[in-house]
């Protein structure tokens, strides 16, 4: 090969991964270089399988899907109003990271996983402790509504500065899903930012997992070309919030 | 008018005496328990199954005399009552994990046995912290 042959490849190869850097697997980089982890680019659809459209939700309504593995619950929230952008984070362990914001025409769309990073409480197909507040709601676990709370331990999360911990013993974040808007207005999982505590998710919850799964090994795979994406209360049996 | 403060004075005791009650009956069964969580530890650190077994019989039968009183939502101090529910689900994972326990011990697996006791103590810090504060 030419050496004006290889640099050809080499541009449009690093262009490539520039412009959808969920074209390839593995731990990547977020602005500031943390915490960012790329998955399958999954597309969220409706329980009939049709693409869910980011204009097409309803605002503060949550919605769940499972990304980037089949027993990892996610909310996708169209939270009515524009969240903030270029919010810094910290995790547990001190890490540093940017949350880049919402998606959608509004810049009011987010998704994060539904796991408490306090003590794994989650949403599941029985119940769920974890839930957005709308904002003219009340909750005990906050001042003021419009956060996603955890009613087990009474932990706040913040939806427009990058489900940042408010309130309540969550030492850091919920992890958020980085979602793509695509100009025919489908939504798009492409990667996980933020410490996960998804290894201790997993480890915590065997008996759930096989009653709800068939067993560990099926809930940790991973999700592929789309996933059901559908409102809470289709999603699980009861949601409980103080 | 006698009659009225006396009716009062008798109802405000009685009220007084069931509380106490069931905060005594309270009391027993997390004692149960926590006797079921030590004895786990100490089976556990000096490699003794019959203790973990008689450990994990304790917890289950805690959890089975809490079943036993009814409505989780009067069992409870009065100011947590309204988390019942977070309770109901902490005594579900309570058995499951000890369950796990057993079943680890079952099959001679000291890393699992060890991972579900883990997450067994947790289970019942977790409550402990929102039931009674820590």
């Amino acid at each position: 090969m030419q050496r004006r042959d290889f640099l050809r490849v080499v541009g449009a190869g690093a262009t490539v991964v520039a412009v959808y850097p969920s074209m390839i697997g593995g731990t990547l980089y977020a602005d500031n270089g943390q915490l960012y982890k790329a998955y399958e680019k999954v597309q969220l659809v409706d329980g009939d399988g049709n693409p869910i459209k980011a204009s097409s939700l309803e605002a503060e309504k949550t919605y769940v899907f499972n990304y980037p593995q089949v027993a990892v619950p996610c909310f996708l929230i169209n939270l009515g109003e524009k969240a903030e952008n270029e919010v810094k984070l910290k995790s547990e362990d001190g890490t540093e990271y940017i949350w880049s914001g919402a998606v959608g025409e509004d810049n009011s769309i987010v998704a994060y996983t539904a796991i408490c990073p306090h003590q794994l409480t989650h949403t599941n197909k029985a119940d769920s402790f974890m839930s957005y507040v709308p904002r003219k709601a009340t909750t005990m676990a906050y001042k003021e509504g419009g956060v996603i709370i955890c009613a087990s331990h009474l932990s706040a999360f913040d939806p427009k500065r990058g489900a940042n911990n408010l309130s309540g013993p969550a030492p850091q974040p919920l992890a958020s899903i980085v979602l793509e808007h695509a100009k025919d207005d489908t939504l798009w999982a492409v990667a996980v930012l933020g410490q996960d505590k998804f290894h201790d998710y997993f480890k915590s919850f065997k008996s759930e997992f096989k009653e709800q799964f068939g067993g560990k090994r099926k809930a940790k795979k991973f999700v592929s070309f789309s996933v059901p994406t559908v409102a809470i209360s289709e999603y699980t049996k009861e949601i409980i919030a103080y | 008018m006698k009659k009225i403060i006396t009716t009062l004075l008798i109802l405000c005791a009685l009220s007084t005496d069931s509380y106490a009650a069931e905060q005594q009956e309270r009391i027993s069964d997390m004692k149960h328990m926590a006797d079921g969580m030590g004895l786990i530890m100490n089976g556990l650190l000096y490699n003794y199954l019959d203790n973990i077994n008689a450990g994990v019989k304790y917890i289950q039968e805690g959890v089975e005399s809490i079943h036993q009183k009814g409505n989780l939502k009067t069992y409870l101090p009065e100011d947590t009552a309204y988390a019942h529910k977070f309770g109901e689900k902490s005594l579900r994972r309570i058995m499951e994990y000890s369950n796990e326990l057993n079943e680890a011990m079952k099959a001679k697996d000291l890393d699992a046995a060890l991972e579900s006791a883990s997450l067994l103590m947790r289970q019942c810090n977790s409550c402990h912290s929102r039931v009674r504060g820590w």
